[in-house]
């Protein structure tokens, strides 16, 4: 389903250069959860960025069900990614004047749907927020944001989730949850990459790749 | 639109209402800088209005009391003329000037008839006709200088509306007597008085006047022609009374001058008409200088307030712009978090900037409503003090709806050219950026 190839990206500074992706090269098939670790600043953020089409790489070729998203507009793209791709950050990212709800909804304004208020709710109950549905962010606990990011990621039902440090701000119950939701998207045919530095994710990952100084230093771990 | 498409608006309103309830201080104090801008430019508009219904109101007041003060003394001035009038003597064309200004009359005669000539002439100019014979003499029977004038009052003008009589004539055997030769003589009314041999009655004794008719006897203008052996003959005759508007000393002259065959020479005895008319023009026309230089102080003051609202409206404008748009690049700075979320979810840079160009709009209106109202208010306010001193235009002349419409239009379009820029940095903003720094 995802196919990396060969992708570099190097961050130009006034001051230095960072060679952030040295010809990275992976593949997630449909169904599939793959865990990307490594250290921090060994590239995996930007691995995830340049294959959730926010960030173009400077070399190789990254496809999606066979679309080089970097072959659309900048607005094509971004609906490509409403579409085709979920998000999860370690910082949740949760919009903070907006309810539990309404952040959920957020990704059907790129993604019209007439049954998105009912799949929101559906995620809602799913993850066990419904008593939270009206809640703003900061009312809820670090564990229930991230299961709120996870819900909103979902809402389009995208082939492809991508997830970046997800439990990186929770404690063990809660990283399990998540990563629990997460095996459970992979099971129903979606594909995941996680990209963590900590092994906490290995156990729910079918295919775990090590990551160092940009480049995969195996297939496995 | 359809259900989707609706889901669409409904969800980016939300966003923008719930960040609005969010970041009140932020949309409060952008909110505040259009209501300072449109409220110094609508109490700024206002009094400049009230001002001008002010200044028109006592311009109208000013001038229609100098219009009134000029048709009274337009008024006065027709009496006066219409008492006056232009008075000429007609004397005979023989007649020596210098000699009958020394002796105060006309020592050579013309025809009594030329008197029958010019009331039966088509003159219009001219209302009353006085022939007359006068002669500077010693009363012999009382050896006293006089002044014999015979008078017949006015020559009869046939083709005219008969006219008040503006002197009587004297009766045959009678004598009016002026007020020095009655008081030196002894003479009083009903009394007899022999005059080169005729007796005459004293019929009246005028009061002082101050001149030579002090010294003078009026008797019947045949009895003096026969007492001063001059049968039909005058020395003069007295036209009084030029009440035609277009009449001037030159046409009378020349009218009468023509009747009567340049056989005479006609003096302007009242020449104080023509120069109380040229007054009372001139009268008119300081008065209308006196509104006219009103009026022009008026309009200074009108100009030197719209030059000065042309500098101060300009930069409250300005000042309130470039305060919204820093207010707003500093909430598009605050929400980089968000908005790169928002464009990693699939929203389109063009639904970014929407979101933040309604909330310039909203800011806009807001702050247009409330500042057309505080500046009304502000206007109202000096306009009630203006009223305490009995100078107030009232809040029907105040309002004015194309204001009130222009600032509720005006402020969301310039609200939102001060929030495009910043709004164009966010939808530009890199979500990789963002989500790689945070």
């Amino acid at each position: 389903m995802l196919r990396v190839e060969n992708v570099t990206k190097t961050y130009r500074g006034a001051a230095r250069t960072v060679s952030a992706l040295g010809g990275v090269s992976l593949e997630v098939a449909a169904g599939e959860f793959v865990a990307v670790q490594g250290p921090s600043g060994c590239g995996k953020t930007t691995l995830l960025l340049a294959v959730g089409g926010l960030l173009r790489p400077d070399a190789g070729r990254v496809t999606l069900r066979g679309a080089d998203p970097y072959a659309l507009s900048s607005e094509a793209r971004a609906a490509w990614r409403g579409i085709h791709v979920g998000f999860v950050f370690q910082q949740f990212h949760l919009v903070p004047y907006l309810t539990v709800l309404d952040n959920v909804l957020a990704p059907s304004v790129a993604v019209p749907s007439a049954d998105a208020e009912t799949r929101a709710r559906e995620l809602i109950r799913r993850f066990g927020l419904s008593d939270r549905a009206d809640h703003v962010p900061a009312e809820l606990s670090t564990g229930e944001r991230q299961r709120v990011a996870l819900a909103r990621a979902l809402l389009n039902r995208p082939g492809l989730v991508l997830a970046d440090e997800p439990t990186g701000n929770l404690d063990p119950a809660s990283a399990a949850i998540v990563l629990g939701h997460l095996a459970e998207f992979a099971k129903s045919g979606g594909g995941v990459l996680l990209v963590t530095h900590d092994p906490l994710g290995a156990p729910y990952a079918g295919r775990t790749l090590r990551m160092e100084h940009g480049r995969m230093s195996n297939d496995t771990c | 639109m359809d259900v989707a498409e609706g889901a669409i608006g409904m969800t980016l309103w939300r966003l923008v209402t719930r960040e609005i309830a969010y970041r009140r201080l932020n949309f409060g104090l952008a909110v505040l800088a259009v209501l300072v801008a449109v409220g110094c430019l609508v109490a700024e508009l206002t009094l400049l209005r009230a001002h001008e219904v002010r200044a028109e109101r006592l311009s109208d007041a000013q001038d229609a009391r100098t219009r009134r003060m000029v048709g009274r003394l337009a008024d006065d001035y027709r009496v006066i003329t219409k008492q006056l009038g232009y008075n000429v003597l007609v004397l005979p064309a023989r007649q020596d000037l210098g000699r009958f200004y020394l002796e105060g009359y006309a020592t050579e005669t013309m025809p009594e008839e030329y008197a029958r000539r010019l009331a039966e002439s088509r003159l219009v100019t001219v209302q009353h006709l006085l022939p007359s014979l006068q002669e500077k003499m010693e009363w012999p029977e009382r050896k006293f200088p006089i002044v014999l004038v015979g008078t017949r009052g006015e020559a009869p003008q046939g083709r005219r509306d008969p006219k008040d009589p503006i002197q009587p004539p004297v009766a045959k055997g009678t004598m009016v007597v002026g007020h020095v030769a009655a008081r030196r003589l002894g003479l009083a009314p009903g009394q007899a008085a022999a005059l080169l041999g005729r007796t005459f009655s004293v019929a009246k004794v005028h009061p002082p006047r101050g001149n030579e008719d002090d010294v003078t006897v009026w008797i019947d203008l045949a009895e003096a022609q026969a007492l001063l052996g001059k049968a039909g003959r005058i020395n003069a005759i007295l036209a009084l009374s030029c009440l035609c508007a277009e009449a001037t000393p030159e046409g009378i002259r020349r009218e009468i001058t023509t009747v009567l065959d340049n056989n005479v020479q006609v003096l302007e005895l009242t020449p104080q008409a023509a120069t109380r008319r040229a007054a009372r023009l001139r009268a008119a026309e300081h008065a209308d200088e006196a509104v006219a230089a009103q009026a022009a102080g008026h309009e200074q003051l009108r100009l030197v307030r719209e030059a000065l609202a042309a500098w101060i409206i300009p930069l409250v404008v300005v000042g309130a712009t470039v305060w919204v748009g820093a207010l707003a690049f500093g909430n598009v700075r605050d929400r980089g978090g968000e908005i790169g979320i928002l464009r990693a979810v699939g929203w389109r840079a063009r639904q970014i900037l929407a979101v933040f160009l309604a909330k310039a709009v909203l800011v806009g209106l807001a702050g247009g409503a409330a500042g057309y109202a505080a500046g009304f208010a502000v206007a109202a306010a000096w306009d009630a003090r203006e009223a305490a001193a009995g100078d107030g235009v009232g809040m029907a002349a105040l309002f004015g709806p194309w204001l009130m419409v222009a600032s509720v239009l005006a402020a969301p379009v310039l609200a939102a050219l001060a929030g495009l820029v910043p709004a164009l940095l966010a939808a530009r903003q890199d979500p990789a950026v963002v989500l790689r720094e945070e």
